[in-house]
């Protein structure tokens, strides 16, 4: 065992080897001479006695081994000896590590790029208090299953009270505010949430600045605290914001504090800028507390230690079960779930695909990286192969298989480590392009790409795998060349042996087939989207502008908010290139949809209870948003607060709740007015797709403006002028009669591709087809490098066939045949495969058949055709050749 | 269980302790061709094998080196014996006296004297 001061002095050894070297060298050099003198005095001639001497001197190669092993920790010396000899190595063949390194570089960087996005998104738990026992609280219809948007304030206190199972439980809105800061003139529309008082407390959120909000401030508060990126960007992180007054909704709140950097709400991917309490919430004042059939609130919960998910559902159900008793008209068929936070993001509707999507796009990665780690072991092979005879010589010199493996090795996990360096590039840079591609416009997308230790370890962690799996079977091959062997055969068995053919043609076919599954999956997600664009809406949004106003914030009489509204869409009909204009309440995969559920006129049983979601429309707005009217009439004047109520249903809703019947003419109430009037059908409109980005067909009705009042509205205005000049005349008309009154501005495509709306297929086909064509690149790489070496291989060969006299066309076609092979055969295996994947994927494949032929069709060909150039280039260069050359090469 | 290395290794050390002791400082070629001369076959091949044992033992700290001027006026390095070379030869010696001597009893002992 090593002495502590030989360990140290061999260490300091490790630093000054050179001299150590230089003097070894001498020593020996000297004692050589002095040998050699002796041997001249003893009579021998000058150059016999030199030659006696290095003789009785002995392996001098392996004395300096001997003495360096002596000289410093042998260990780390092998391993810089190995690593500065790989490095060189790969300095030599520059073609090939690079090509080796780009393989990595997209498969590792692809990898982590889709781990970055689905653990931000889906994985990461929020960093709150518990977050690992936080639940979100849905209701839903207890006939159909199907969650309901929110809950009312009396709900949620009761299920608060009464519910054993949680240790707290919280609820908040998800709201858009208008903000005006102190300094400056203009009023901001943004993101918040106003929530409970024991909202931060219960989540162990501690201020970064002053204070959260507690308890007394959820009735009667005017503070608000801030978001650290609204403070931040807003007010370039100034401490003395604390204490200072801004407006929100028009009205003074104070800002008593500012959230910690990391915590950006609850709601995952998107940025909540401010939080007030409810107590701010626009509304009735005494609604808002008290009235069951009001809803606005979502609700999370902690679960009490050591209870099951079970336990806690089957605890709400009997508090759902006792409140539908207790209040009948409006929570009876109403039930409630209770569902891991994480499992719920964004809503409670994705929980049970929730598994799926996650697999789905993770065994994307894999698969990525794992056509990425085939690739590298083809290219290694080959190199292998072309370096058996400087390997051979190695070996004869003495260098023990273990060594030469190690060697071998080395490189492999250099490359790896290289790959993963420029993986890491690729895949912060990608993220970055994933971040800003597509952003709806209505909520902050938060896309959390931040450099994440733990990604980097992972990244770190899959390029020594990969580096080492790709390295173990070329390495243990190599190692394993005899010399002899190599020498007769000159590499020609070596290179072409049938076992290392086999499993190169396995490999190319594995690569084949692969990027064919990917092609596949990317595919059917682009179609997906592609489908949602063609979907038939129902309406027309092409040439559509929204502009959404809340005048509630202005604090106006219900009468004066009306005449501005009136004298605005007046002006804005006026403007010229303007076809139509009309308001509505919502817009499509808006914000504040409204929702209720829906008994029709007679049928009271509970199960006859539906949930109907509706709006508020003017006459002109069917024609405006080109929404067919099927039957029945549109809304008129005579439609007015003394008439009877009036509503115009869609075709879906006629279905439910009529089947088989006429159901203009009849009657039906709204649950959320407990007590309010029946409400007459006077007209069915066609299907049309505003609430459900998949295309659902739900119950839908709408309601006259003139018999309800909103201070929200939607302007929705058709028009052939360029989007952005009408926006900004619209927003000029806006401030002509209410300076100050925010206004949030977009085309009606924009709201439909918001977060609610289509964004999620948008994000699901980018990251897929990136993944297809990442994929794709790698797999062709491969198979080019795979042609490649063979036929290098193989040029001798060439140069006999030819000197036999095979024409050059021959020659190509032999090369080109052998190609064509083995896409075919990994063409055949991957459609296998990618029709197992596509079943299995079923339920993503939104209006998509999993077998969609136009898919599969595009992908064979594109992969075919592809596979099948990449093979011709090489083999073209091999058929060129001249046999002359080629004969003469080893 | 030493191994022939090992045991070579020791012994060549040990010669190495012993002539620097005898003769003074030294250099390489000057040690091995004492250690061939007494040693007769030991050494009479592979002088390079003594390089490692000298180095090792001046990590060990029994001998120390340093660059002299050899008798025909040439550059070498001088290894000699250090204090602590010293202590260790005298050990080592007693150590190889005992041995020595128990050996010498087992094979001068009759089969009568092991009943």
């Amino acid at each position: 065992m090593m002495r502590i001061r030989q360990l140290s002095v061999r260490a300091v050894n490790l630093l000054t080897r050179r001299s150590l070297d230089s003097r070894l060298r001498s020593e020996i050099e000297d004692h050589i001479a002095l040998q050699t003198e002796d041997n001249i005095r003893a009579g021998m001639p000058a150059e016999e006695a030199r030659r006696q001497a290095v003789l009785k001197f002995g392996a001098v190669e392996a004395v300096k081994e001997d003495y360096r092993d002596q000289q410093s920790l042998p260990f780390f010396e092998n391993l810089l000896r190995d690593l500065r000899y790989a490095i060189r190595m790969l300095w030599k063949a520059p073609a090939f590590s690079a090509v080796a390194v780009i393989v990595l570089a997209l498969g590792i960087g692809a990898n982590t790029a889709i781990f970055s996005v689905i653990d931000s998104v889906l994985l990461r738990p929020l960093p709150v208090r518990d977050a690992d026992r936080l639940v979100v609280v849905p209701l839903a219809s207890s006939r159909t299953g199907d969650y309901l948007p929110d809950m009312s304030y009396p709900d949620y206190a009761d299920y608060k009270a009464q519910v054993t199972a949680f240790s707290d439980m919280i609820a908040y809105s998800l709201d858009s505010g208008a903000i005006t800061l102190s300094d400056q003139s203009t009023t901001r529309v943004e993101f918040l949430n106003y929530v409970t008082g024991n909202f931060f407390s219960a989540l162990g959120v501690r201020a970064l600045l002053g204070r959260m909000i507690q308890p007394d401030d959820e009735r009667n508060g005017e503070v608000v605290v801030l978001g650290y990126s609204f403070w931040k960007q807003h007010l370039s992180g100034d401490p003395s914001i604390i204490g200072k007054s801004i407006v929100l909704n028009g009205r003074p709140v104070t800002v008593i504090g500012v959230a910690p950097k990391q915590f950006h709400g609850v709601t995952s991917f998107v940025e909540t800028e401010v939080y007030a309490p409810l107590g701010e919430k626009p509304g009735n004042v005494h609604d808002k507390w008290t009235a069951r059939n009001e809803g606005g609130l979502l609700a999370l919960a902690h679960l009490k230690p050591g209870v099951s998910l079970a336990e806690a559902r089957a605890s709400v159900r009997v508090v759902a079960a006792r409140l539908a008793a207790q209040y009948p008209e409006v929570d009876k068929d109403v039930s409630a779930d209770v569902l891991p936070e994480r499992l719920a993001r964004p809503g409670p509707g994705i929980a049970s695909a929730w598994p799926l999507i996650v697999s789905v796009f993770l065994g994307l990665a894999f698969v990525v990286l794992g056509v990425a780690c085939v690739n590298l072991v083809n290219l290694l092979l080959a190199r292998a192969q072309v370096r058996a005879g400087e390997i051979a010589v190695r070996a004869s010199l003495g260098a023990s298989p273990g060594r030469l493996m190690r060697q071998l090795l080395t490189e492999s996990l250099l490359l790896g480590c290289m790959g993963g360096a420029a993986g890491l590039l690729v895949s912060a840079w990608s993220t970055s392009l994933l971040a800003r591609v597509g952003r709806p416009i209505d909520v902050p997308i938060r896309l959390d790409f931040s450099f994440d230790w733990r990604i980097f370890a992972y990244a770190f962690a899959v390029s020594i795998f990969a580096g080492t799996l790709a390295g173990v079977t070329p390495a243990f091959r190599a190692s394993r060349v005899k010399l002899n062997t190599w020498l007769h055969e000159s590499g020609r068995t070596l290179t072409g042996g049938r076992r290392t053919h086999r499993f190169r043609n396995a490999m190319v076919i594995t690569q084949v087939g692969g990027c064919f599954v990917l092609l596949i999956v990317g595919g059917l997600f682009i179609r997906v989207l592609e489908r949602t664009q063609d979907m038939d809406l129902g309406f027309d949004p092409h040439n559509v502008s929204i502009a959404q106003m809340d005048l509630s914030s202005m604090g106006l009489t219900q009468k004066r908010a009306i005449e501005f509204y009136d004298e605005l869409i007046r002006n804005v009909r006026a403007l010229p290139g303007v076809e139509s204009a009309a308001y509505s309440r919502t817009r499509p995969f808006g914000n504040s949809n409204m929702g209720t559920l829906v008994a029709a006129e007679g049928k009271t049983a509970g199960k006859d209870h539906q949930i109907g979601m509706y709006d508020y429309v003017e006459p002109q707005y069917f024609s405006t948003v080109r929404i067919a009217l099927l039957q029945g009439r549109n809304f008129a004047e005579s439609d007015n607060a003394n008439s009877p109520r009036v509503a115009i249903i869609n075709q879906e809703m006629a279905r439910r709740f009529w089947p088989n019947e006429d159901a203009v003419g009849k009657r039906f109430r709204m649950l959320s007015n407990p007590g309010g009037p029946l409400i007459q059908v006077i007209g069915i409109a066609k299907n049309a797709v505003t609430n459900d980005p998949t295309g659902r067909r739900i119950p839908y009705f709408y309601l006259p403006f003139t018999q309800n009042y909103s201070s929200f509205h939607v302007l929705n205005v058709r028009s052939s002028l360029d989007a952005k000049n009408l926006s900004a005349e619209i927003e000029r008309n806006v401030h002509k009669l209410m300076p100050g009154l925010a206004v949030m501005l977009m085309t009606m495509q924009d709201s439909l591709q918001s977060a609610n709306g289509f964004f999620i297929f948008h994000l699901a086909s980018d990251i897929a087809g990136a993944m297809a064509v990442i994929g794709f690149i790698v797999a062709l790489v491969g198979i080019y490098g795979l042609i490649s070496y063979s036929a290098a291989g193989r040029t001798h060969e060439v140069g006999v066939r030819m000197a036999l006299g095979a024409m050059r066309r021959e020659v190509l076609f032999m090369f080109l045949r052998e190609g064509t092979v083995l896409v075919g055969i990994g063409l055949a295996i991957g459609a296998l495969l990618a029709f197992g994947v596509a079943r299995l994927m079923k339920d993503l494949l939104i209006g998509v058949s999993p077998y969609d032929p136009l898919t599969f069709i595009a992908a064979a060909v594109s992969v075919a055709a592809a596979a099948i150039f990449a093979s011709y280039v090489p083999a073209r260069h091999a058929a060129r050749l001249d046999p002359m050359v080629a004969l003469r090469h080893e | 269980m030493k191994d022939k290395t090992d045991v070579l290794q020791g012994t060549l050390a040990l010669m190495v302790l012993k002539t620097l002791d005898v003769l003074g400082p030294l250099h390489g070629y000057g040690v091995a061709r004492r250690i061939e001369q007494i040693s007769g076959d030991l050494l009479a091949v592979n002088q390079g094998t003594l390089y490692p044992v000298l180095l090792k033992l001046e990590q060990e700290g029994v001998i120390a080196s340093e660059w002299g001027v050899s008798e025909n006026n040439r550059r070498a390095r001088f290894y000699r014996l250090t204090s602590a070379g010293r202590k260790r030869l005298q050990a080592e010696s007693r150590d190889w006296q005992t041995t020595a001597e128990i050996i010498a009893r087992f094979f001068a002992a009759k089969a009568e004297d092991l009943k």
